[in-house]
């Protein structure tokens, strides 16, 4: 981070800038998670969903997880959100959705979200987590990441695939119209029409 | 005192996690019910990558992060094509407009 | 030379030896890529499919019951994967049961379903079931996540794939929702466990659990709430049960037989093992985190017994009836889960490494396997006679069809609980051994009583429907796909002979309750029964 610092000629110190690229980031993806949540238009809510998870790859970046940063930009901004808008475009004849609940419901939900989080940070703010030290020369050796797949967790990775296949061809198996069908069911039908036709004449 | 502690990670990802399933309860479009998912998704990767950064940088938290991303690619998938299968019957994403099966 | 001898006498794969355990798994991956080759070799493709599958199946059962148990005191595989007897035994029910399933199909569906769409409905059930058969042989909290959502995410495209059908893909639409917020919100919270203690197994956190090492209870709540509320998805627990009638009224009959049996029963299978896992670092010791678990598990089960059973008086579709019993069925269980500390001794036989709340579940899921199968075969069958889902579809069948009304009259008294079928022995083993435990579990021993003399009301509308109300006139006798017949026949038959032969099923459950890394599994055999169960003369 010091390089960014040098960079932009900033005279700070060493540890003032990556607490401001945090807030920078944090403040990014939740005023764009509250937007993907308050939005009333589908496609201004996938935008801000896609806010939220540049976002969160900036969070990467700062815990030093670089490659873990370039795999959210490329499959999720890349593929998923794609696919969502994708989604978004194909279904949605008004992009507005008119049909939203009563104001009593979202209160108690979200009166009782509220207190979860509350407790999610006094129970954050108090706990005494393992090792506090952190060891800002080191970074992710990706090399030690890709023998961690193929080793400690090869069981989970080849089972990804397994998941991968099982869900494509689930996927596909939704998404494929019926359209051929339908095809072969006109042609059927003018067939016997035009049996009946040759009877008739 | 270093200005950055994992509480910091960890608050961001409880923001996000609640501010998805504030959505994801209140809301009624099936789309957008599923985008907050993924920002639920989202407050899970960034505690995970977090906390396999403060650990001494296991590699645990990273493997599980790229796992659950997985998943989340996976569940995107076939929700969208569910989605579009029940456009191609009814013309309307409301949840709402869905009254035929009982609670 | 040496590449060759590399390639194929020692592959570089780490830990390749120790996949011996887990060919039957292996059986079910090759059978997936099988299954999406198998219709460019034959004209008839959904025919083609489920051979293949019965046969991947088959060598699945087989390799399995040949391999057995290994040599306990190893971790194969990093410590990913567990073999032991538990998750054996629960392995080679899950497979029967798909094998019942998939007869299920052949009577029912098969007909109905379109030439081409054979491939990916077999690929997607054998998907699910190597998912259900990897949730019973794990503690490592990546590798439980994988499995859970290798089972889900096949189930929900299998709960929709009437695709025609209406109430389907919207019921598989709100199941997908719900199911990914569930898993959201428990790998949200396994997130704290890793966390707090730096590791993905659950056996390394449970034995630092015990030692009270950064243990923040606010924290390790949240932890288990999640755990509980991912897994409580799967069976369908109270507050996490809403899709289930739904799903269970828009999927196919084979389908819904499926999910209400080897979906819960994975779930349950889960639930055990890690529930175990705590209880066992914690010496069953009436200690604070594990009696807050058991009692949170026990009331939870308690409530969705109630609920199930309560909710289950309204409905007049069978499946929708069927699918409020098994929750309630799913409550039943959960309160042998909730056995995590005994009063009264140990639960696992420090001798033999016999866990009695495995054996409790392992028992009944026999049981409850066969009594499903049976009811969804009896219903399949009707509906597709009468194309009613109604009870009153029932009406005068055993005019119409004798065997098929006495099969459903076994199942229904057995899913009561009542004396002359295997579900009283099932039931009278949860009950005596939650009795035996001391503490406050004598309160669950009256809510199951009180469930079951409730819930007989609304199977004896069934019985009722079915030998006293007379048969319409547009309802005549009918023969049903003889498979169809054989299987509700067997399962009715199963139920009889399961009450008789009491004394060897349970012997055989408590040969196979032993986890590993759990009391002494390395221990010989039981002799001794914990509880004594004869059947009733």
């Amino acid at each position: 981070m010091n390089s960014i610092a040098s960079i932009l000629a900033l005279s700070v110190d060493a540890q003032t800038v990556p607490a401001v690229l945090f807030y920078l980031f944090a403040g990014i993806s939740a005023a764009s998670a509250l937007g993907v949540v308050l939005s009333r238009n589908i496609v201004r809510t996938a935008v801000c969903l896609l806010f939220t998870l540049v976002g969160v790859a900036g969070l990467y970046f700062l815990l030093e997880s670089e490659f873990l940063a370039a795999v959210q930009l490329v499959v999720y901004v890349g593929g998923t959100l794609i696919l969502i808008v994708f989604g978004v475009m194909l279904t949605s004849k008004s992009p507005f959705s008119r049909f939203e609940p009563k104001a009593g419901e979202v209160v108690v939900a979200i009166a009782a979200c509220i207190i979860l989080f509350a407790a999610l940070v006094m129970a954050i703010r108090s706990a005494d987590f393992r090792p506090q030290t952190l060891d800002t020369t080191q970074k992710y050796p990706v090399v030690a990441l890709g023998q961690a797949l193929l080793g400690d967790y090869l069981v989970p990775f080849e089972l990804a695939s397994v998941v991968l296949l099982v869900v494509m061809i689930g996927a596909a198996y939704l998404a494929k119209s019926r359209k051929r069908d339908d095809k072969r069911a006109v042609a059927r039908g003018a067939a016997t029409l035009s049996q009946k036709a040759r009877q008739w004449s | 005192m270093d200005p950055l502690a994992l509480q910091h990670y960890l608050a961001v990802g409880a923001i996000l996690f609640v501010i998805g399933l504030i959505g994801f309860v209140t809301r009624r479009n099936l789309i957008v019910m599923f985008l907050c998912t993924e920002l639920m998704f989202q407050g899970v990767t960034i505690n995970l990558v977090a906390f396999g950064r403060y650990l001494n940088n296991d590699l645990g938290g990273q493997a599980f992060t790229i796992f659950v991303l997985v998943i989340a690619a996976a569940e995107a998938s076939l929700a969208l094509g569910l989605v579009v299968l029940l456009f191609r019957q009814k013309n309307t994403l409301d949840a709402d407009a869905w009254r035929e099966l009982k609670g | 030379m040496n590449i060759v001898a590399a390639a194929i006498g020692r592959p570089y794969i780490p830990g390749w030896t120790d996949l011996g355990p887990f060919v039957a798994e292996g059986w079910l991956i090759v059978t997936v890529v099988g299954l999406l080759l198998a219709p460019f070799f034959a004209r008839r493709r959904n025919l083609a499919c489920f051979l293949v599958a019965l046969a991947g199946l088959t060598a699945a059962l087989i390799s399995l019951l040949w391999v057995g148990v290994p040599a306990p005191g190893r971790a194969p595989l990093r410590g990913i994967l567990i073999a032991d007897s538990f998750a054996l035994l629960w392995k080679a029910m899950l497979i029967v049961f798909t094998v019942g399933v998939l007869f299920l199909w052949r009577s029912t569906t098969a007909s109905e379903m379109r030439e081409g769409d054979g491939p990916e409905f077999f690929t997607l059930l054998i998907g699910a079931t190597l998912g259900m058969s990897l949730m019973a042989s794990t503690t490592n909290l990546l590798m439980i996540v994988m499995a859970v959502e290798l089972a889900s995410l096949p189930s929900y495209v299998l709960a929709g794939f009437r695709k025609t059908h209406r109430l389907g893909a919207e019921a598989s639409l709100k199941y997908v929702l719900f199911g990914a917020g569930c898993s959201a919100l428990m790998i949200y919270a396994l997130t704290f466990l890793y966390g707090m203690y730096g590791t993905l197994d659950l056996g390394a956190i449970a034995r630092q659990v015990q030692g009270g090492a950064h243990a923040h209870p606010a924290l390790l709540t949240i932890a288990f709430f999640g755990l509980i509320a991912g897994v409580g998805f799967k069976i369908a627990a109270v507050p996490f049960h809403f899709w289930c009638p739904d799903v269970f009224e828009g999927a196919s009959v084979e389908v819904t037989a499926f999910l209400s049996v080897a979906s819960k029963g994975a779930g349950l299978v889960l639930l055990l093992r890690v529930l175990m896992t705590f209880a066992d670092a914690m010496e069953y010791r009436a200690a604070q985190p594990l009696v807050a678990l058991a009692y949170a598990v026990g009331i939870l089960g308690a409530i969705t017994a109630t609920v199930g059973n309560t909710a289950a008086f309204a409905q007049n579709n069978i499946k929708r009836l069927l699918a409020y019993s098994s929750i309630a069925h799913a409550g039943y269980m959960m309160c042998a889960v909730s056995l995590l500390f005994n009063l009264n001794g140990h639960q696992t036989d420090a001798a033999s490494g016999v866990n009695a709340p495995a054996q409790v579940l392992l028992f009944y899921l026999t049981v409850y396997l066969f009594m499903n199968l049976g009811a969804f075969a009896v219903a399949a069958l009707v509906y597709r006679a009468t194309g009613s889902e109604d009870i009153s579809a029932f009406n005068g069948l055993v005019k119409r069809n004798p065997v098929l009304a006495h099969a459903m009259m076994a199942c229904m008294i057995s899913l009561i609980g009542l004396p002359p079928f295997a579900g009283f022995v099932a039931k009278l083993n949860l009950m005596l051994v939650l009795m035996n435990n001391g503490g406050g579990w004598w309160i669950l021993v009256a809510v199951i009583a009180v469930n079951s003399i409730a819930s007989a009301f609304y199977y004896f509308r069934v019985l009722r429907a079915i030998y006293l109300e007379p048969a319409g006139a547009d309802q005549p006798a009918f023969a049903g796909h003889p498979l169809g017949v054989a299987l509700a026949a067997g399962s009715g038959l199963a139920l009889v002979l399961m009450l008789v032969l009491a004394s060897p099923v349970s012997a055989l459950t408590r040969h196979y309750a032993r986890m590993q890394g759990i009391g002494g599994a390395a221990a010989t055999p039981a002799t001794k029964p914990v509880v004594t169960v004869s059947a009733a003369p």
